[in-house]
């Protein structure tokens, strides 16, 4: 082979010739590192297939399991939003939230229902939050267990929200 | 002429060797760990270590876990005893509670594949702006003895207009 290379090099009229050059070529091999197979999401998945959103909402008939597990979702969207909004009125330096509320001249029914609306989703996600840490144990996993504490848990939440809303 | 054979083979196997490698632990020269693969390859499990795309997600998992269990005291605690210092410790626990939960909110809706790769980079900074602006502005409400549990508790106190 370098003896073919060497010819090559003094035959000047070939040189160029590619049919030559390609039988002259020396091949290197270099190792590298491999490089692991690219691993497609969920959703590019889905779209290579042109499926649907899975669960496909708009079809899916809503069940306790799905509704409580958003609900657990938006109440604590919503009580982020309180804590922000108290975070965000205190870091401006305005501390009159309570003397504004008491300016409103809020009649019983408005101020249950103000009451209420800090007292239901605090409720919901405080007694949804500790079905979720039994199922984090490994507890009341199954279909009828996830349905009976789903019940219990709604019935315990509208209890302690009405509590908490009437009684302090 | 062999040797860079047996190093285009070894370079061959090395989606083996990387994952025998994480398993085994042995440090072995390529051409070593060529003859080993060779003669092994039926003892060498190549299955992929099960774990999120981003990495190991236990010790953050864990830690909520503890912090959700935590604040099941910390909440009746801070609305029972009227003190700063439950109120300092309500508001990092509740901000941390609210950050790690909108966290996987914004990972969860704020998808790559639904708004680009910039959206969601400016969403996970900006909840990051927004949890730390929070947790300043309760530890001020603390720090002027207005925390969340006392001003919650005042709100409670008003007295209907008629």
């Amino acid at each position: 082979m370098a003896l073919c290379l060497a010819r090559n090099f003094c035959n000047r009229a070939t040189i160029f010739n590619p049919a030559q050059l390609s039988s002259a070529r020396y091949v290197s091999i270099k190792v590298v590192p491999a490089t692991q197979p690219a691993v497609e999401g969920h959703d590019a998945r889905n779209a290579r297939f042109k499926r649907p959103q899975s669960p496909h909402l708009t079809i899916y008939k809503p069940q306790l399991t799905s509704m409580l597990s958003i609900t657990h979702r938006g109440t604590g969207i919503l009580l982020s939003s309180y804590v922000i909004a108290a975070g965000i009125a205190g870091i401006s330096g305005d501390f009159s939230v309570v003397s504004s509320i008491e300016a409103l001249q809020l009649g019983a029914a408005s101020l249950a229902a103000l009451k209420f609306s800090i007292a239901f989703p605090f409720s919901y996600h405080l007694v949804n939050g500790i079905r979720h840490l039994f199922w984090d144990m490994g507890k009341f996993l199954s279909i009828k267990e996830v349905y009976t504490t789903g019940y219990a848990m709604l019935f315990a939440s509208i209890v302690l929200s009405l509590a908490l809303t009437f009684l302090f | 002429m062999a040797l860079s054979m047996l190093l285009r083979s070894s370079s061959r196997l090395s989606p083996v060797l990387m994952n025998a490698s994480r398993i085994s632990c042995a440090p072995v020269t390529p051409i070593l760990a060529n003859k080993i693969a060779i003669n092994n390859s039926r003892q060498i499990s190549v299955s992929p270590i099960r774990q999120s795309a981003t990495g190991n997600h236990v010790a953050l998992w864990q830690a909520e876990r503890a912090l959700s269990v935590g604040l099941l005291g910390i909440v009746p605690v801070s609305f029972l005893i009227e003190s700063q210092a439950s109120e300092y410790l309500l508001s990092l626990a509740l901000v941390m509670h609210f950050h790690w939960g909108l966290e996987a909110l914004v990972t969860d809706y704020v998808r790559e594949e639904l708004f680009g790769s910039l959206l969601p980079k400016v969403s996970h900074v900006l909840l990051a702006l927004i949890s730390a602006a929070t947790l300043a502005g309760l530890f001020m409400m603390a720090y002027k003895d207005q925390g969340l549990a006392k001003t919650t508790r005042k709100i409670w106190a008003i007295q209907p207009a008629n």
